[in-house]
């Protein structure tokens, strides 16, 4: 099906913001509130952006959000100051990780940007690294088209009166952004290529962490079709449904249009658009009621000759006469040009929906009023669609030429847009694919000069590549390469080696941060605080032979969840410690005692789950009663068996 | 073109120049990062080097619009896809002139506010024509029939004497021709100075003479041009008193702006778009979407409109320093008409300079005495320097902020250039010493400062 998907990476950057000198920690307090009115501007080329002056009318109201760490810069209210340096040489290590050629003089653009995420209208953007080439850890060859440095957006709101409002917190914080060619040709290698260039973002130590850190924008396009970017895809895991998705819903575009050019109606449809309110004076229809009373008037605009391209409810996956079986395999919900159509005119005029004949009559609008219709606008119910919509006239009629305009594209194929994606995978259009005219230069920032000793000061700095790393401290710690991956994937390699170099012994850390940490419940807060000396403490009791290696998995959640509950590390520490050398040895034994009982219980524990604590605590009762207080017998019994039922 | 040496050696021999659709191929060499060179090939238009770019580097427009920087060496070939293409379809929306049977004539001037980045410079230069101007203001139509004139393309910090004159005049042609208001688009950084020059020089205008600018270049979304202009608009075709006004933003959202009386008011930001303030008054009024409310208009003008152009240009403002100032008040008694002096506090000047200030006098040359506390009024009286800086013949310049009292100067000193050096000094005050246009305050009153004129706005109904 010539699939082509190219990534685009975000990644934010650590520091302070990329042009002032505000904190880049987000921020919820607000103190102060302005009002902006955003306007379309014209290029260095003389050009509008053709997205931007669909997306903002004449003008258009944004509330803006003013908090503590953002000052006269962000609101646009004083000119950006040269960007930070250490940001800038991320940036560049970033570039050379990534195989790209640094420019010797970095140009910050201008993007023209007017859905209200920046008070400026534009987004501040230049390019630090062209082509390159990088081999991720599966062994695609990947190719790099650009890496940019950019300032990231302020950050939409929720409003209750459905105003534009954006807190500006996340405005101007730096981010990375990576685009590949457009070469990669299967969704899962989507998926592994942008976890494989987030492994090598994190492991230069320059990037943030956590959620909102991170953002993947996916372009897909099928043969026949055409670019179109899905925007914000946060989970990685997403990526192969949601590229599936996109190249299913081309396809069937693309057969759309087949269809329609063989179906014989010319692509030249009339821009007919008529007034049928009068039809709906007594309408049963609550969403034409309401709409109505409101001063809305019912137009209507005749599509001859494409009824059943719209797509109804029961209809779905059959585009007219050509079973689409094969292509929809596995896919239970394909779109028709109804939703298109609907997404077009919402964007453009904001109006909530409208109505077209391949769902009619549905919605309270009756059968009789959809006879009505098609006998006043002289149409045949066989062959001809047509759509309604309710609202104030020039809303209405706005919002039937884009559905129009929608309609023409279809016979086209698929029109090249930007896509937002939502919580199922499905996708929303946004907006038409931004043209060239929406860049001008940042005359506000000088062109910046990057020298070749500057590369030379950054190259020392590189972190060490993957496989060299792993082969490295295998060597040197004597322990597996597969186990040395394992904590370079978890990004546990830099507190291990620190660790190791604390004279800790590397098979027990490597149990430790791999088998233990990770699977403390989450309750235990403090696991995350769990100190490198509190760590080398408990290695130190098991080398030293005073502690069973066994016992460590108990010893450690004793000590994370006393430190959850408040206690100082140091006190935790001392209280634990001390009560494994008092009956060390009965501890040990107890640890195996309860590992080995529950393994041999395993059908009574999966049947009984929890339930399965009390016969099991009388057993070990029975051996350890008088040694071990019965409620660290039970809450050792609990995590045993938790963890065995999560398992499953 | 801005290319030289090498670079344009280069483009010359391909036959390529800024504007053309051209494939660069290009090898890069080996980085210190990279085990080998590359090689790339890009399809993109030349721009023009801007002045601060290396002198080396030829600019590429992607097609992604991204513009790109490449030394001259990694080009390894050029070659001419499209001669200057024709760029994109605009949809040009023609200046309407409305119909309401109010005409306001649009006076450019340039500055920011009929500013556009200047690619070949990378700098915000003023280039906006009127009609430009007019199409960044979407439903002008419905406020007034706006008619366009050019006074002058330059920025604000150009602006001299005669530049006022001019000005001047252009409002007179205006009114002469029927309009019911003017507005001047003005660069901000000399707007307060324009406004004061233009109260002097245009005696009971017939309608309001709005000036207005813009923090912010047209250019980008978030310009305050539109509703500054828009506002200004409102104001010219309103009916109010004829009277230099400025009108700008009120606060940094762009829901209202405020009128400022031209005598009284000053640029007190050099970036933010609410950075003019009235001085020792209240603002005019306030507009918004529901259209103007007044606050204290000034008083109608009683008389013909007339106009008295010129202004001496050797008239000296001074602030009043910890260092040295005689050589400086030396060459003020030797080559300068007049001075003025922003004192400390209510007016003071070092005692030191005292002699010197009498010796100026005695020469003919009027010295001015104002506070360069901005807000506030002068009192010699008060402590013994001022009572000393008046027996030297020094004027008070009241409440008018120094800026102001500095340009009254200057025009009041044509007006009396006819007469002698003994009488010079007294005929300049008792002009000097009358109010005008308002810049004279007799009283300072609350809301005009501090908290209060926050409250004032707030009192209002500005957010």
């Amino acid at each position: 099906m010539g699939l082509r998907v190219g990534l685009e990476v975000h990644r934010q950057l650590i520091g302070s913001k990329l042009f002032c000198n505000c904190s880049g920690e987000l921020e919820d307090r607000e103190v102060h509130r302005i009002r902006r009115r955003l306007g379309l501007s014209r290029s260095e080329t003389g050009d509008i952006d053709r997205a931007a002056s669909l997306e903002i009318g004449k003008t258009k109201q944004v509330f803006y959000s003013i908090t503590e760490n953002s000052c006269l810069v962000e609101i646009d209210e004083e000119p950006p100051k040269m960007p930070d340096r250490a940001t800038l040489d991320a940036a560049l290590m970033i570039s050379m990780l990534l195989g790209s050629h640094i420019p010797d003089e970095i140009l910050f653009m201008r993007k023209i940007v007017v859905d209200g995420s920046n008070p400026a209208g534009f987004q501040r953007t230049g390019i630090v690294g062209t082509g390159g080439q990088y081999t991720t850890e599966s062994g695609h060859e990947l190719f790099i088209d650009t890496v940019c440095l950019e300032e990231d957006a302020a950050r939409k709101m929720d409003t209750e009166d459905g105003t534009l409002l954006y807190r500006v917190d996340r405005l101007g914080i730096p981010e990375i952004e990576i685009s590949t060619k457009p070469d990669i040709s299967s969704p899962e290698t989507a998926r592994d290529v942008a976890s494989s260039i987030g492994k090598t973002l994190r492991s230069t130590g320059k990037v943030r962490r956590g959620i909102g850190t991170i953002r993947q924008d996916v372009n897909v396009s099928v043969e026949g079709g055409n670019r179109v970017e899905l925007k914000l895809v946060q989970d990685l895991r997403t990526i192969p449904k949601l590229v599936k998705m996109e190249a299913i819903r081309q396809m069937l575009l693309v057969e759309m249009s087949r269809s329609l050019k063989d179906n014989g109606s010319p692509p030249n449809i009339p821009l007919e658009i008529i007034d049928i309110s009068d039809i709906f004076r007594s309408t049963n229809s609550r969403v034409l009621r309401t709409q109505i009373a409101k001063g809305g008037k019912v137009l209507s605009l005749p599509l001859r000759n494409l009824a059943g391209y719209f797509g109804t409810r029961e209809r779905h996956g059959r585009v007219r006469g050509r079973p689409l079986s094969e292509i929809r395999k596995g896919i239970d919900d394909v779109k028709r040009l109804g939703p298109e159509i609907a997404a077009y005119a919402k964007v453009r005029t904001g109006i909530k929906g409208l109505f077209h004949s391949d769902e009619l009559p549905d919605y309270g609008v009756s059968e009789e009023e959809v006879r009505e219709v098609y006998s006043a606008l002289g149409l045949d119910r066989d062959n001809d669609a047509l759509v309604l919509v309710c609202a104030p006239r020039d809303v209405a009629t706005r919002a039937l030429e884009a559905v129009h305009e929608r309609v023409l594209l279809a016979y086209e194929g698929v029109p090249g847009e930007v896509r937002r994606t939502l919580d199922d995978c499905r996708t929303e259009y946004m907006r038409p694919l931004p043209g060239s005219a929406r860049m001008y230069p940042e005359t506000d920032i000088p062109p910046i000069r990057i020298e070749p000793s500057d590369l030379e000061l950054i190259k020392a700095d590189l972190p060490e590549p993957r496989e060299e790393r792993v082969r490295r401290i295998a060597h040197e710690t004597g322990l597996s390469q597969e186990l040395i991956s394992q904590l370079n994937d978890l990004e546990l390699i830099e507190r291990f080696e620190a660790l190791v170099s604390g004279g800790g012994d590397p098979k027990l850390l490597s149990r430790i941060l791999i088998n233990i940490i990770p699977n403390l419940p989450p309750r235990d807060q403090g696991s995350r605080e769990l100190s490198d000396q509190g760590i080398l403490s408990i290695v130190k009791q098991v080398s030293s032979g005073k502690m069973a290696k066994e016992a460590m998995d108990d010893i450690v959640p004793m000590l994370t969840k006393r430190i959850g509950n408040g206690e100082d590390e140091g006190v935790a520490l001392k209280g634990v410690l001390d009560q494994i050398s008092m009956d060390g040895d009965v501890m040990t034994e107890l640890s195996i005692f309860i590992q080995t009982l529950v393994q041999e219980k395993k059908d009574l524990i999966l049947d009984r789950e929890l339930r399965a604590v009390g016969p099991l605590m009388g057993e070990v009762m029975k051996v350890f009663r008088g040694k071990v207080d019965g409620r660290m017998i039970s809450e050792m019994l609990n995590r045993e068996i938790g963890r065995m039922v999560g398992d499953r | 073109m801005m290319y030289t040496g090498k670079a344009k050696e280069l483009l010359e021999g391909y036959g390529i120049g800024p504007g053309d659709l051209v494939r660069v191929e290009m090898t890069f060499p080996r980085q210190t990062h990279r085990k080998n060179g590359q090689q790339m090939v890009l399809d993109c238009v030349l721009l023009d080097r801007g002045s601060r770019s290396r002198e080396e580097n030829i600019i590429l427009k992607l097609d992604s619009g991204y513009n790109l920087s490449i030394h001259y060496d990694h080009i390894s070939n050029m070659t001419l896809l499209q001669r200057t293409p024709p760029s994109g379809k605009v949809e040009r929306r023609t200046a309407s002139t409305g119909n309401t049977g109010k005409k306001v004539t649009l006076i450019g001037t340039g500055g920011t506010i009929a500013s556009m980045v200047d690619y070949r410079t990378g700098a915000v230069h003023p280039a906006m024509t009127p009609t430009e101007m007019n199409e960044a203001i979407p439903d002008i139509s419905g406020i007034c029939d706006l008619e366009h004139a050019i006074a002058s393309s330059i920025l604000s910090e150009d602006v001299s004497c005669t530049h006022w004159d001019m000005f001047t005049m252009e409002v007179e042609k205006a009114f002469a021709s029927g309009a019911v208001g003017v507005v001047i688009a003005h660069g901000t950084d000399t707007l307060a100075s324009t406004s004061a020059a233009l109260s002097f020089t245009l005696r009971n205008p017939p309608g309001p003479v709005v000036l207005v600018g813009s923090q912010r270049s047209s250019d980008r979304p978030s310009s305050d041009a539109r509703m500054n202009l828009e506002h200004a608009c409102i104001l010219a075709s309103s009916g109010l008193p004829g009277a230099v006004y400025v009108v700008m933003h009120a606060t940094i959202s762009d829901s209202a702006s405020l009128i400022h009386l031209g005598t009284k008011v000053r640029k007190m930001h050099s970036t933010r778009r609410d950075a003019f303030m009235s001085i020792n008054r209240m603002p005019v009024g306030v507009i918004d979407d529901d259209g103007i409310r007044l606050i204290e208009p000034p008083p109608p003008g009683t008389g013909e409109f007339s106009t008295s152009i010129g202004f001496n240009e050797r008239v000296m403002l001074i602030s009043a320093q910890v260092s040295d100032l005689s050589p400086l008040l030396d060459c003020v008694r030797d080559r300068y008409s007049a001075l003025v002096i922003a004192g400390s506090g209510m007016g003071h000047l070092s005692s030191r300079y005292l002699e010197k200030v009498r010796g100026i006098v005695k020469e003919g040359i009027p010295v001015v005495m104002a506070t360069d506390c901005i807000n506030g009024s002068t009192d010699l009286d008060v402590y013994s320097t001022g009572r000393d800086l008046i027996d030297a013949g020094v004027i008070p310049a009241g409440d008018m902020p120094p800026h102001v009292a500095h340009i009254k100067s200057m025009w009041v000193m044509e007006r009396i250039k006819g007469v002698s050096i003994d009488d010079r000094v007294s005929s300049f005050a008792e002009l000097f010493l009358t109010d005008l246009a308002g810049e004279m305050g007799q009283r300072r009153t609350m809301g005009t400062f501090g908290i209060e004129y926050l409250e004032m706005l707030k009192g209002i109904g500005v957010d």
